[in-house]
């Protein structure tokens, strides 16, 4: 079954019947889950817990597309370049299977052992909503993430070694693997080189591990963060014809990498509408989530709110760019 | 266009819930007149009642698009019973409220047969759709059945005279302080409930209405759902209505199934009716209208006890759509 460019539902990390049915009834049938509670005590995801997860989706008629990372001590001596990451190929290359076996086709990824950064206190935005933000001089004083700093070609051997010996058996197992940009993008935080904070950088990825299997997992805010809507629009327009975007996190910012803050859908600096229908006339045919969302007045900890509103968006942005298609009129 | 909601009277007193609605990106509000302290008991709006209900709305940044008159205002005029001069009385004085607040839109309801007697409330049930949410599905097949009208209910004809002199009453009120009359018209939209007439079911009812009450302060809250409902084209009503600039609010609602032809309708979620509320918006959009959309009905949706997480899904669906819509 061919499917069309839809909106999903993910972040979270516990499938229960609760948000099976929150997911249908918002009119997704696609979900991903991000660093789901799987036991993690052996360094890699067992093929019982994950097909736990198909199973629970499969009873809700919902397709479970991607787990977007694993914990980060899954990997973190691969990223890092250091002693222990042969064992931990070992374990990676183990879920990989375990996933593509059990039938879950996306493993979402990134290269931030440093982690997400955000500066303490939120911005407020309309009616008192909060969101969080990063001003990059306010982390001046930042100490080592690590015991010493990893400059970019480091982080780039590092990337090959994991990529040049992952990538085969993702194709084997039948997996995709959809690489997430720095957030923030900016050259260095905590002393460890951020290589995924620009196009060039994804490019480079990407044309050197040139496969079905290998593309992006599109963060928006992220893109946004590097370049505002033309920089969206710039990684739409090469990617989307190579094929290289396996899914989209549909978020924005106001600002630039070194100083921004997360928004509102409806009120960032992307033109939401305009990108829609690019990747409408582009063909897209994969899926979108909400990603973060600010944080309104007596909202849950994960936001069903604020995510409800985002799919709402979502959705009727994807309904009108089909509904002026001339090609479907 | 703008994106309006209706409030529950005690969310006026819960200020977290006015700024929830300002966060997802809601404009402006559509209030019946019974959040106001003291008109329960009066029937009439006070100065400092209104005077705290706009203070607090505008404490969260929303200000009232539409007030609506509750149907108990009306309803021994039309009636025909006594009591109907003091409620006459009443709406002169809430309109002269209204043109003194500037408050720019007067609901007043017409009369609504389920208002009247007691009659089974069968033809309605709470029905599962997609993720087990709940909405409403209404079989009016025993509703319609021919049948005798109920002892003392108002005539057609009745109807209309009485409908007409609450309008007269209030239409000068409305014309010198600059306030917009809309009519909403009868949900369910049908000439009759299980014998007890109505009047303002369709297009040429409401043409009748514009004739006998022909103002350019008279206008429409053009309701997609009811509209759609009665089985009449929704487009056509709004090129018909908007060319005559009638429109002054509009319930945003999307609906399965229409009476004439199914003989039940379903209110749905506003992205999985039978309408292209995008279609919609854009029909309104080019017969010039200009004021607030309502999403209207909230369905609760799992662990969304306060309708909280619906509410938001149709703030951003109908944000989405004027997104679209200012690019089309």
């Amino acid at each position: 079954m061919s499917l069309s460019m839809r909106v999903g539902l993910g972040q979270f990390n516990e499938l229960t019947d609760d948000m099976c049915q929150f997911i249908k009834q918002l009119g997704c049938d696609d979900f991903l889950m991000n660093t789901p509670n799987l036991p993690s005590d052996t360094g890699f995801w067992q093929v019982d817990d994950l097909a736990a997860l198909k199973a629970k989706a499969e009873e809700y008629e919902l397709r479970l597309m991607a787990l977007e990372n694993v914990p980060i001590p899954f990997y973190l001596d691969i990223m890092l370049g250091r002693d222990g990451r042969e064992r931990q190929l070992e374990n990676m290359v183990t879920t990989v299977r375990n996933m593509g076996q059990v039938g879950i086709p996306i493993l979402g990824y990134h290269w931030i052992p440093a982690s997400v950064w955000r500066t303490p206190e939120p911005e407020v935005l309309r009616g008192g909503a909060k969101a969080t933000r990063f001003h990059e001089a306010e982390h001046g004083d930042a100490p080592l993430s690590f015991d010493r700093e990893y400059a970019a070609e480091q982080m780039w051997d590092n990337y090959c070694w994991y990529l040049d010996r992952i990538l085969p058996v993702a194709e084997q197992a039948g997996v995709r693997l959809a690489l997430h940009p720095d957030d923030p993008p900016v050259p260095m935080l905590g002393g460890v080189a951020r290589i995924f904070g620009n196009f060039e950088g994804f490019r480079r990825a990407l044309d050197k591990y040139d496969s079905p299997n290998h593309g992006l997992d599109f963060c928006m805010g992220c893109w946004s963060e590097m370049g505002g809507h033309e920089n969206v629009m710039k990684g739409f327009d090469y990617f989307v014809p190579h094929g290289k975007i396996i899914y989209i996190h549909f978020r924005d910012v106001k600002g630039t990498a070194d100083r921004f803050h997360e928004c509102f859908i409806d009120d960032g600096q992307v033109d939401t509408f305009a990108v829609v229908q690019r990747l409408h006339e582009l063909g897209f045919d994969g899926f979108m989530i909400p990603d973060h969302v600010p944080a309104t007045v007596g909202d849950s900890p994960w936001h069903h709110r604020g995510r409800a509103h985002c799919v709402g968006f979502m959705q009727a942005l994807i309904q009108v760019a089909d509904k002026l298609d001339p090609k479907a009129a | 266009m703008l994106v309006g909601t209706r409030i529950s009277p005690e969310w006026l007193e819960r200020p977290d819930d006015l700024r929830f609605l300002k966060q997802v990106g809601v404009d402006v509000v559509d209030i019946t007149m019974s959040l106001i302290p003291g008109y329960a008991k009066t029937g009439r709006l006070s100065r400092e009642g209104l005077e705290r209900a706009i203070g607090l709305l505008a404490e969260a940044d929303l200000r009232i698009e539409r007030i609506n008159s509750t149907g108990d205002a009306t309803h021994c005029t039309f009636l025909g019973q006594t009591g109907s001069e003091q409620e006459l009385d009443n709406l002169a004085h809430n309109a002269q409220m209204c043109a003194d607040f500037d408050l720019p839109v007067l609901g007043v309801q017409c009369f609504q047969a389920a208002s009247f007697g007691h009659f089974p409330e069968s033809s309605h049930s709470w029905v599962e759709g997609r993720g087990g949410y709940r909405h409403l599905h209404s079989d009016l097949s025993e509703a319609l059945e021919q049948r005798p009208a109920p002892a003392g209910s108002p005539t057609h004809e009745e109807l209309w005279e009485r409908t007409v002199k609450i309008f007269q009453t209030i239409l000068p009120i409305a014309e010198s302080g600059g306030v917009l009359l809309a009519m909403h018209g009868n949900d369910p939209p049908v000439p009759a409930l299980y014998g007890a007439a109505q009047i303002l079911y369709d297009f040429d009812s409401f043409d009748r209405l514009f004739r006998e009450v022909d103002s350019p302060n008279m206008g429409m809250t053009y309701c997609v759902g009811t509209r759609y409902e009665s089985g009449q084209d929704v487009f056509a009503g709004i090129q018909r209505f908007g060319a005559q600039g009638r429109i002054f609010h509009v319930h945003f609602r999307n609906v399965h199934g229409r009476i004439p032809v199914d003989g039940w309708y379903e209110e749905r979620a506003p992205d999985e009716g039978d309408l292209s509320m995008f279609a919609v918006a854009r029909a309104l959009r080019d017969v010039g209208y200009e004021r607030a959309i309502d999403y209207d009905h909230i369905m609760k949706l799992v662990g969304d006890d306060a309708g909280k997480a619906y509410i938001a899904f149709c703030v951003g669906h109908s944000k989405g759509i004027l997104e679209g819509l200012q690019q089309s």
